[in-house]
């Protein structure tokens, strides 16, 4: 579980702070990854994200049969969480290591995983 | 000669000095540039060579002499796991066209690879474009492996021409931390 100490109280439990603020982080992500990187449930991760989507905070889209999640720019403190989540991020290098567990970044076709 | 117990070093001398010979200038890059300066932090199992000024044959020749063989796009040698790929040039990290980096050597044999700083930029370049933190652990696996020879300027600088200023940051804070935890 990421440490994310200073916001495990702004939003309500430490997973509902972890998910927050690693979504901040990656831009872009979906349930099976976070739970994997953050090593939680699928359906507690599920859960939280389906709470922060009813609340305005993210939303979610279909790419092919996953349901792809980023922070809602429509957010009436779209901004302002956006600036204290990265914030929260920049000193949590113990959620930065674990975000690091997985490749994001593009690979050749043919290539064999490293 | 390149036996099954060969590193990526290894392999990656062989590689240099067999291209060098016919003229053939090529630069390893990417992940397998992170391995060569922090082999004990990050393990590539591809070496991917820029190829910078090319020979008449363009080194084919040469490799095969190697035993290495072309499979699709990659050349795969029967006693190494490492492979080899010749991705498309220019040389570069973000914007920035490179046209300096390091050779360095191991009689009698010679290795261009990304400078320090270069290798950094390359991997931090993952986290500033595609959020990959993968990249960032290598990045300060290479920092930690050759502190003195990374220049933390030019990674902030090159971060603020890329308009990445606040992933860079993610990078230079735990850099900063390193470096002041270093001399205290």
């Amino acid at each position: 579980m990421a440490q994310v100490d200073a916001a495990s109280a702004l939003f309500g439990n430490d997973t509902r702070s972890a998910v927050l603020v690693a979504i901040r982080l990656l831009g872009q992500t979906w349930a099976s990854e976070l739970a994997l990187l953050l090593g939680l449930r699928l359906f507690s991760v599920q859960r939280v994200l389906a709470a922060f989507e009813r609340e305005g905070v993210i939303v979610g889209r279909k790419q092919g049969r996953t349901r792809v999640f980023s922070l809602n720019p429509r957010y009436f403190a779209a901004k302002e969480l956006d600036a204290l989540l990265w914030k929260l991020g920049q000193v949590d290098t113990g959620l930065q290591k674990q975000l690091s567990a997985t490749r994001r970044r593009p690979r050749e076709t043919g290539k064999d995983a490293a | 000669m390149i036996t099954e117990q060969s590193t990526l070093t290894d392999v990656a001398y062989a590689v240099s000095t067999a291209l060098h010979r016919v003229k053939v200038t090529s630069v390893l890059t990417a992940g397998s540039a992170a391995t060569f300066y922090a082999p004990e932090a990050y393990q590539s199992l591809d070496l991917d060579f820029v190829i910078t000024m090319r020979g008449e044959d363009g080194g084919a020749d040469a490799l095969r002499a190697l035993g290495f063989e072309l499979h699709g796009q990659f050349y795969r040698h029967p006693k190494t796991r490492f492979t080899l790929d010749f991705p498309r040039g220019p040389l570069a990290i973000g914007d920035d066209v490179i046209t300096k980096w390091s050779t360095v050597r191991r009689a009698p044999e010679l290795l261009h690879v990304l400078t320090p700083t270069d290798s950094c930029r390359d991997r931090l370049a993952s986290v500033l474009f595609w959020n990959d933190f993968s990249g960032l652990e290598q990045a300060l696996a290479v920092l930690r492996a050759q502190r003195r020879r990374v220049s933390l300027k030019v990674i902030s600088d090159w971060c603020q021409r890329e308009r990445q200023g606040a992933k860079g940051e993610l990078f230079l804070s735990r850099a900063r931390v390193k470096r002041g935890s270093k001399r205290g």
